[in-house]
C-alpha cells in the first residue's frame, strides 16, 4: 500500500519520435519527446508548463497510452504501462484520466450529457443498476456544479464553463487517482477561469487527486500548484517548488516565461532583457545542438559550450534542477 | 370550435397559425386519403379483399391517417417564434434549416408523394397493369388511347393503361432503388468506417477493393452481370449494390478518418472504450450527414440506372412494366400516341429531380452556418 | 477631430435563436497616432465591432443599423457603399486578424501577397513592388526577408506569419490599424515579440492603432486608451495608466481581481460568478447587474448612461455626449478609489 509521498507516476528517458513524411522518403523525424525523466507523487499537484514545441501535449497522451513511446517507460505504480495486458489496462484507465483543453471538441455533439456520463458507468462499473447509474450521473454533476437538468442537454447548449465542468465529470466518473489537466481553462474566458480553477483545488482536496496540470499560463500555475517542470522541446529544463520556482528562476528560459507573463507590472515601454527573447520556439525536426535553448538564450555568460554539449538536469539529488551550464551554480550554491 | 377543428380537420389548425407546411401537409393528406376511401370505397373494398396487396395497401392508409391525426393533436397549437426549434437535438435543427429550402421541401413532398402512391396503388386504379383488354373484350377501340376520364395518362399499345402501368412500375424503380442503395449504404458503412479507424493493412486492402470496383463504368458491369445471368430483379439489385457501396465507403471513411482525430474521440479512448464501441456509438452518428446526402443522391442516381437498363432491354422482364421499358415501348409511337413514352419518361425525370433537390438541401442543411454562435 | 468617430454603433445578428444585439450602442474615439484597446471577453461583441467598423460582415444575416455612425476623418462609412469601402480598406484602415494561417492565402508566398497589396493600394509598378514587400518584410522583423519572401506560409512558424500579415496590412500605408487578438493564436514568448513590435511601428509610423483583446495584459502592455466592452456596449473607458490600477466599473474590477497572479500565491480566486448573458437576451437594466456584487435596485430596472468621471466633472456626474478617451463608467455607482483587487 503506498502511502503518501511516494511516486504514483514514474517516468523515465522517455523519447517519442514521430516520423515525418511519407513512406519512402528519408526519414525525418519530429523529435516530441527527447528524454524526460520526472516523478509525480501521490498527492501533489504537478505542474508542466511549456510553450509549443516543448513536447508537452505528447507527454500527456503517452502517459495515458494514447500514443507509444519510442524509448523510456512511463510506470504508474510500478507498473509500466505501455506494457499492460488488456484486462489491466482496463484498470489502468480508470486510475488515470484526462481533461481535455477545447471544451467543446472533447465532447461528442451527439450525445447528451447525462447519456455521455451514463456509458461510461456503463462501461466501467457494469456492477452498477441503471437507477444507480442515475443517481451516480446525478451526483456526478452536482459534484462539478452543474444542475441535474444538465443531463438532458446537448454540449452545445452549454456555456464554455460549463462544458470543461462537463469534461471533468466525465473525467471523475470512473474514480480516478491521477488527474491530468492539458489546458483546462486557456479556451476559457478570464472571468470563468477563476471559478473552474477553484473547483479543480476543491475537488482534489476532497477527492484526494494528484494532478498533473499542463499549460503554457505561468499564472495558473502560480495558483494550483506544488511543483513545476518546465519544458523546453522534449526535454525537462527545470524543475522545482513553485514557489521558489517563481520567486528566483534559474533555467534563462523560465526567466524569459516569468518576464513575459508579467508586464503589467513593468511601467509602459519598459521591456527588460528577459522580457523580449528573441526568435521562435525552433522546429522539433532539426533541434539545435547542444543545448536547445542556446540560439535564444540572453544569458551574458553563454559560451560555446552551450552550443556543443546538452546540459543535464543538476544537482541530481536535490528537489530543485536545472539543465543549464551557466545557471547551475546558482543553485548548487549553499 | 378550434380544437373540434382540429380534431376533425388536422391540419386545419395549423393552417389558421399560418404553419403551412405542417398544416397543409396534413390536411392534405388527411382530405386526400380519406376522399380516396369515400369516393372510391368499392374500389377499396375490392382491393382488400382480393388480396395481400390491397391489404397492406389499407394497412399503410390507415397508419398514415393516424399519424397523421395524432400528430396533428400533439403539436398543437403553439406560440413559438419563427426559427424557434423547440427541439434541441441535432436532428430538430437540421429540419429547421431543410424546411428553409423551398425547392428542397418540394422535392421531399414529390418522394414521399411516389412512396405513398406505390402502396395504395390498388386503390387509385381500377385496372390491372399487365391484363390485356384489346383480345378478350370489345374495347379493341382502346388501343392507344389518348389521355381521357377513364384513363387519365391514356392507353399504350396494347390498351393498357398508362396511369396503372406507371404506378406499378414505380413500385419497381422506387424499391429497386432503396434497396441497393440501402445495401450499398450498409455495405460501405461497415467497410469504410473499419478501414478508416483501423488504418495499416486492412484500410490497404479495402481501398484497393474501393478502387477495383469503382474502375468499372456502372451501366456496361450491369449490362454484362444481367447478360451473363438471367436478369432477375434480384440480381439487378445485387448489381446495382456492389457498383455503388465504393462511392459510400468512401465517404464514410473520409469522415471517419477526420473525426477520429478529435478531441471526443481521444476522450473515449482515454475512458477505456472499446473500438466498436467507438466507431459506431461515437464517431459513425457524427458522420451521417454526408452519408445521408450521398445516399439520396444515390437513389436517384439508381433509379436512372435501372430506367436505362430496362430500356436496353435488360432490366426487368414480361409484362411487369417498368418506366424504362415504358420508354422503349412507346418510342415508335411518338408521333400518334406521344403520351405512352412520354410519361414514363416525365416520372422518371421527376422523381430523380426529386431526390436531388433533397439531397441537395440536406447538404446544404449540413453546411455549419456561420452564425451558430454569437460568441467571439 | 479624431482619425475615427464611432457613435452609437449597433450591429445586429439574425441567429435560430432570435435577434443577437452583438453590439449595442459603441462610442469609441481613435485619435490620429494613438493606440486604443477594447477589452472584452467572448460574448462582449468585440470582434463583431472590429468588423462593423469596415462594413466586412455579410449582409445575410448581419446589420448594422439605422443611427449607427462611424466617421473616418469626418468620412461617414456606414451605408457608404461598397466602392468607397474599399478604398478605405486596407489603404487607410487596416486589419490583422487572430489566425495568421487561415488569413494568408497558402497558395502564394509571403512577397506576392505584399505585392499584391502594394499594387493595389499604392500603384505600385513590378520593381518597386518586390523592393518594397522585402522592406516591409524587414521592418517588421522577419530575418533574412528576401529569402523568406519566396516562402510559403506553411513554411513558417506562426509568430512569423502574424509578423507577415502585419507587413501586408501596411502595404497600404495606413492610418489605423485594427488588430483582432494578434496574439492569442501565439505562444507567450512570441506574444511579448509581436506587441513590442506593434508598439515600435505604431511610433515610428506615426500609425493609429485599435487593439482588441481579452488579454488585459497585452492591452496594458501596448494601449494608452482603453475601452472595456460588455454586453455589446462599453462599460468603462480612459487611459491604461488610470483604469487598470483603479477601475471604477465592478465588471473591470472583477476582471482585474480574478486575474491570476505570477508574482503571488492567493489563498483564493476570485472569480465574478456567473456566465456572460446571451447576445439575444440581455438582462433589463444594467446589463452587467446579475452578477454584480453591488447591485441596487436601479441596477435591475434602468441601464446606466456612460458617465463622465473625470476630475472637472466629478461630482457633476455628466453623461457624456458619446466618444472621447476621458475617464468615464457606464454604472449608477462607479467606485471609489480602491485598493487594488485583492
Amino acid at each position: 500500500m503506498m502511502g503518501k509521498g511516494e511516486a504514483l507516476l514514474e517516468i523515465r528517458d522517455l523519447r517519442n519520435e514521430f516520423p515525418q513524411g511519407t513512406r519512402g522518403r528519408r526519414g525525418r523525424k519530429l523529435q516530441a519527446l527527447r528524454g524526460v525523466s520526472l516523478a509525480v507523487m501521490e498527492g501533489e499537484s504537478f505542474g508542466i508548463v511549456g510553450e509549443s514545441g516543448s513536447g508537452k501535449t505528447t507527454l500527456a497522451r503517452t502517459i495515458l497510452r494514447l500514443l507509444r513511446p519510442t524509448r523510456g517507460t512511463v510506470k504508474y505504480r510500478g507498473m509500466d504501462v505501455h506494457t499492460l495486458a488488456a484486462k489491466d489496462l482496463l484498470a489502468f484507465r480508470k486510475k488515470v484520466q484526462i481533461v481535455f483543453q477545447d471544451p467543446f471538441g472533447s465532447l461528442n455533439p451527439r450525445i447528451r450529457a447525462g447519456r455521455m456520463l451514463d456509458e461510461v458507468l456503463q462501461v466501467h462499473r457494469p456492477d452498477l443498476s441503471r437507477a444507480a447509474r442515475g443517481e451516480r450521473v446525478e451526483e456526478l454533476l452536482s459534484l462539478v456544479g452543474l444542475r441535474p437538468e444538465a443531463a438532458l442537454r446537448y454540449p452545445h447548449e452549454f456555456s464554455g464553463g460549463q462544458r470543461q465542468r462537463l469534461g471533468i465529470a466525465r473525467a471523475l466518473s470512473v474514480e480516478p487517482e491521477l488527474l491530468i489537466l492539458d489546458e483546462p481553462v486557456s479556451a476559457l474566458d478570464l472571468s470563468v477561469q477563476a471559478q473552474i480553477l477553484n473547483l479543480l483545488v476543491e475537488l482534489k482536496a476532497s477527492l484526494g487527486l494528484t494532478y498533473i496540470l499542463i499549460t503554457h499560463d505561468l499564472s495558473v500555475l502560480r495558483q494550483v500548484t506544488d511543483r513545476v517542470g518546465v519544458f523546453y522541446l522534449g526535454e525537462v529544463v527545470e524543475i522545482g517548488p513553485t514557489d521558489a520556482l517563481f520567486d528566483d528562476p534559474a533555467h534563462p528560459y523560465t526567466k524569459g516565461l516569468l518576464a513575459a507573463a508579467e508586464p503589467l507590472k513593468e511601467s509602459e515601454g519598459e521591456v527588460g532583457q528577459w522580457a523580449v527573447l528573441p526568435g521562435e520556439p525552433p522546429s522539433a525536426i532539426h533541434p539545435p545542438t547542444g543545448c536547445a535553448f542556446h540560439p535564444r538564450c540572453p544569458h551574458p555568460s553563454k559560451g560555446p559550450g552551450c552550443a556543443d554539449e546538452a546540459p543535464s538536469l543538476q544537482p541530481a539529488n536535490k528537489p530543485r534542477k536545472v539543465a543549464c551550464f551557466k545557471a547551475r551554480e546558482h543553485l548548487t550554491g549553499p | 370550435m378550434v380544437r373540434w377543428a382540429a380534431l376533425l380537420l388536422p391540419g386545419s389548425a395549423h393552417l389558421l397559425e399560418r404553419r403551412w407546411l405542417g398544416g397543409g401537409t396534413a390536411l392534405a393528406l388527411w382530405v386526400g386519403l380519406l376522399g380516396l376511401v369515400v369516393f372510391r370505397f368499392r374500389r377499396v373494398v375490392d382491393a382488400v379483399a382480393s388480396g395481400t396487396d390491397g391489404r397492406i395497401g389499407l394497412a399503410v392508409l390507415l397508419l398514415v391517417l393516424l399519424t397523421v391525426w395524432i400528430w396533428s393533436l400533439k403539436s398543437g397549437p403553439r406560440r413559438s417564434e419563427k426559427g424557434a426549434s423547440a427541439g434541441d437535438g441535432d436532428w430538430a435543427r437540421l429540419w429547421g434549416s431543410f424546411r428553409e429550402n423551398r425547392l428542397a421541401v418540394v422535392g421531399l413532398w414529390v418522394v414521399f408523394g411516389f412512396y405513398l402512391a406505390t402502396f395504395l396503388t390498388p386503390f387509385l386504379t381500377p385496372y390491372d397493369p399487365i391484363f390485356q383488354p384489346a383480345f378478350q373484350t370489345p374495347e379493341m377501340g382502346l388501343l392507344s388511347a389518348p389521355p381521357s376520364a377513364a384513363h387519365l395518362l391514356g392507353t399504350d399499345g396494347l390498351s393498357r393503361d398508362l396511369f396503372t402501368r406507371l404506378l406499378y412500375g414505380a413500385r419497381i424503380s422506387l424499391s429497386i432503388g432503396f434497396l441497393a442503395v440501402g445495401i450499398s449504404v450498409t455495405i460501405g458503412t461497415l467497410l469504410g468506417a473499419v478501414a478508416g479507424y483501423l488504418g495499416g493493412w486492412f484500410d490497404f486492402v479495402v481501398m484497393r477493393l474501393v478502387d477495383l470496383f469503382m474502375a468499372f463504368p456502372r451501366l456496361v458491369l450491369l449490362i454484362a452481370i444481367v447478360a451473363l445471368f438471367d436478369s432477375s430483379i434480384f440480381l439487378i439489385i445485387v448489381a446495382l449494390a456492389l457498383t455503388q457501396w465504393p462511392f459510400m465507403a468512401r465517404v464514410v471513411r473520409g469522415e471517419i478518418l477526420a473525426l477520429k482525430e478529435r478531441e471526443f474521440a481521444e476522450a473515449a479512448r482515454a475512458l477505456g472504450f472499446s473500438r466498436t464501441r467507438i466507431i459506431f456509438k461515437h464517431l459513425l452518428p457524427n458522420a451521417l450527414g454526408p452519408l445521408i446526402v450521398a445516399a439520396t443522391l444515390g437513389i436517384g442516381n439508381t433509379i436512372i440506372l435501372e430506367a436505362g437498363l430496362s430500356f436496353l432491354g435488360l432490366g426487368v422482364q414480361g409484362p411487369m412494366p417498368s418506366w424504362g421499358r415504358m420508354v422503349f415501348d412507346g418510342r415508335s409511337y411518338l408521333l400518334d400516341a406521344w403520351w405512352i413514352t412520354t410519361f414514363p419518361g416525365l416520372a422518371i425525370v421527376l422523381v430523380v429531380l426529386a431526390f436531388n433537390l433533397v439531397g441537395d438541401g440536406l447538404r446544404d442543411a449540413l453546411d455549419p452556418r456561420q452564425v451558430s454562435e454569437v460568441r467571439r | 477631430m479624431s482619425l475615427l468617430e464611432v457613435r452609437n454603433l449597433r450591429t445586429h445578428l439574425l441567429t435560430q435563436d432570435g435577434v443577437a444585439r452583438a453590439v449595442d450602442g459603441v462610442d469609441l474615439d481613435i485619435p490620429e497616432g494613438e493606440a486604443v484597446g477594447v477589452v472584452g471577453e467572448s460574448g462582449s461583441g468585440k470582434s463583431l465591432l472590429a468588423l462593423s467598423l469596415l462594413g466586412l460582415l455579410p449582409k445575410r444575416n448581419c446589420e448594422v443599423l439605422e443611427g449607427s455612425s462611424v466617421r473616418f476623418r469626418g468620412a461617414e462609412l456606414v451605408g457608404a457603399g461598397e466602392k468607397n469601402l474599399r478604398r478605405i480598406r486596407g489603404r487607410e484602415v487596416a486589419m490583422v486578424f487572430q489566425e495568421p494561417m487561415t488569413s494568408l492565402n497558402p497558395v502564394y508566398s509571403l512577397g506576392n501577397q505584399i505585392r499584391e497589396a502594394l499594387t493595389l493600394h499604392r500603384d505600385m509598378g513590378r520593381k518597386d513592388s518586390a523592393g518594397e514587400a522585402v522592406r516591409l518584410l524587414e521592418e517588421v522583423g522577419i530575418p533574412d526577408a528576401a529569402a523568406r519572401a519566396k516562402a510559403f506560409p506553411h513554411q513558417l512558424s506562426g509568430g512569423m506569419r502574424q509578423r507577415a500579415m502585419i507587413a501586408m496590412a501596411l502595404a497600404g500605408d495606413p492610418s489605423l490599424l485594427v488588430a483582432d487578438e494578434p496574439t492569442t493564436a501565439l505562444d507567450v514568448t512570441v506574444q511579448v515579440q509581436i506587441l513590442a513590435l506593434l508598439r515600435r511601428l505604431q511610433e515610428e509610423r506615426g500609425m493609429a492603432l485599435l487593439l482588441i483583446s481579452h488579454d488585459l495584459r497585452v492591452v496594458a502592455q501596448v494601449c494608452r486608451t482603453v475601452f472595456v466592452m460588455y454586453g455589446g456596449r462599453m462599460v468603462e473607458q480612459g487611459p491604461t495608466s488610470e483604469v487598470f490600477p483603479r477601475p471604477k466599473h465592478p465588471y473591470t474590477r472583477g476582471l482585474l481581481g480574478s486575474r491570476l497572479s505570477v508574482r503571488d500565491r492567493r489563498s483564493r480566486l476570485r472569480p465574478i460568478p456567473g456566465e456572460v448573458p446571451e447576445a439575444t437576451a440581455w438582462p433589463k437594466g444594467c446589463r452587467f447587474h446579475p452578477r454584480c456584487a453591488e447591485v441596487v435596485q436601479i441596477c435591475r430596472r434602468e441601464e446606466p448612461p456612460m458617465v463622465s468621471l473625470s476630475l472637472e466633472a466629478r461630482g457633476g456626474g455628466l453623461a457624456l455626449p458619446g466618444g472621447g478617451s476621458e475617464r468615464a463608467a457606464r454604472c449608477w455607482f462607479p467606485g471609489p478609489e480602491e485598493k487594488e483587487g485583492q
